[in-house]
């Protein structure tokens, strides 16, 4: 068994607004001469996950974003695996 | 006559449980019994309410850790199986996250949490609201943050060819149109049904307006209409 680093990135889909990010733009303009747009807002969670190899620690990923840290209604996500020492 | 026993569940962070139960006990004379999250059993049970509040303190998403506790695979059956579960505001949101029903609750479109009564029509066509006349406009109070309804547009057609609808926010005179939608809901949804209809959840809080004492009683009807389903 080995150890694998997760870094999940979590946002909102494009269809879906996001208050925070529309939030964020809006208050843009108290800040002079800064031209900023298009923010969206999302969350990244990180865990380790021990799995046998790295495409199992991949599937076991997916399935916990799916069942559980995502909602894909209304959000997407990405993550990269690194090996950690265990 | 046989007594309904209904079960409220019971979550860190909920805070309607006790109203729920009391409409139940002492408005409705029914029996009525909490049910911990980390329970199993829910056998021998007429109806499961899943109430207000901010289980697991909305971590995550509203209702996300909720969905994942033990109780759940037992409601996932209880449901599978035909039994009544009503979900009302963090319940409801527990629902879409148990995946019992279709959809997500949002965000309010205003940012602000919103507490106040608001008009709904009602669709009587559902176990829930029999006891209510086909387009009743009803007042029923709100209390949330994320209770802006969101779905894709595939489930919104199947939601409307299911007559799955429940309930919509409303002007008094019944129309539903942007002003009389408090959140920004997709076509003003306050509450729906599964397609089976055996499971509600609704944004409202009915059991806050069950007592002729707080002046209004138009969300007694939902409680009612439950008890009828299963006289019958």
């Amino acid at each position: 068994m080995a150890l694998y680093k997760i870094n999940l990135e979590i946002m909102p889909i494009q269809s879906v607004l996001d208050p925070q990010g529309e939030a964020i733009e809006v208050s843009l303009k108290n800040l002079d001469k800064i031209k900023a747009s298009n923010f969206r807002v999302g969350k990244r969670i990180e865990f380790k996950v021990e799995a046998p190899n790295k495409e199992k620690c991949k599937e076991i990923t997916n399935k916990l974003c799916k069942d559980f840290l995502v909602n894909e209604v209304i959000e997407k996500y990405t993550f990269t695996i690194k090996n950690e020492k265990k | 006559m046989r007594k309904n026993k209904f079960a409220v569940l019971n979550f860190p962070g909920s805070n309607c449980e006790k109203d729920c139960h009391f409409v139940i006990e002492h408005i409705l004379k029914q029996d009525c019994k909490y049910i911990w999250h980390e329970e199993t059993d829910i056998n021998n049970v007429d109806c499961i309410i899943i109430p207000g509040g901010f289980s697991y303190g909305d971590y995550l998403r509203t209702g996300s850790i909720a969905a994942q506790s033990k109780i759940a695979k037992s409601l996932k059956k209880y449901s599978r199986q035909g039994g009544t579960i009503i979900g009302i505001c963090n319940g409801f949101q527990i629902l879409t996250e148990l995946k019992l029903l279709p959809g997500t609750l949002l965000r309010n479109r205003s940012l602000n949490f919103i507490c106040k009564e608001v008009n709904l029509v009602v669709n009587n066509k559902s176990r829930f609201t029999s006891k209510y006349n086909h387009n009743q406009v009803v007042k029923v109070p709100i209390a949330h943050a994320e209770g802006n309804y969101f779905a894709s547009s595939t489930i919104q057609k199947e939601l409307i060819k299911n007559n799955q609808i429940i309930f919509s926010y409303c002007d008094k005179d019944g129309n539903i149109n942007n002003s009389s939608n408090p959140n920004g809901s997709l076509n003003g949804i306050a509450g729906i049904t599964n397609k089976e209809g055996n499971v509600l959840g609704m944004m409202p809080h009915p059991e806050r307006v069950s007592e002729k004492v707080f002046g209004n009683i138009d969300g007694l009807g939902v409680f009612e209409s439950i008890l009828d389903f299963h006289k019958n």
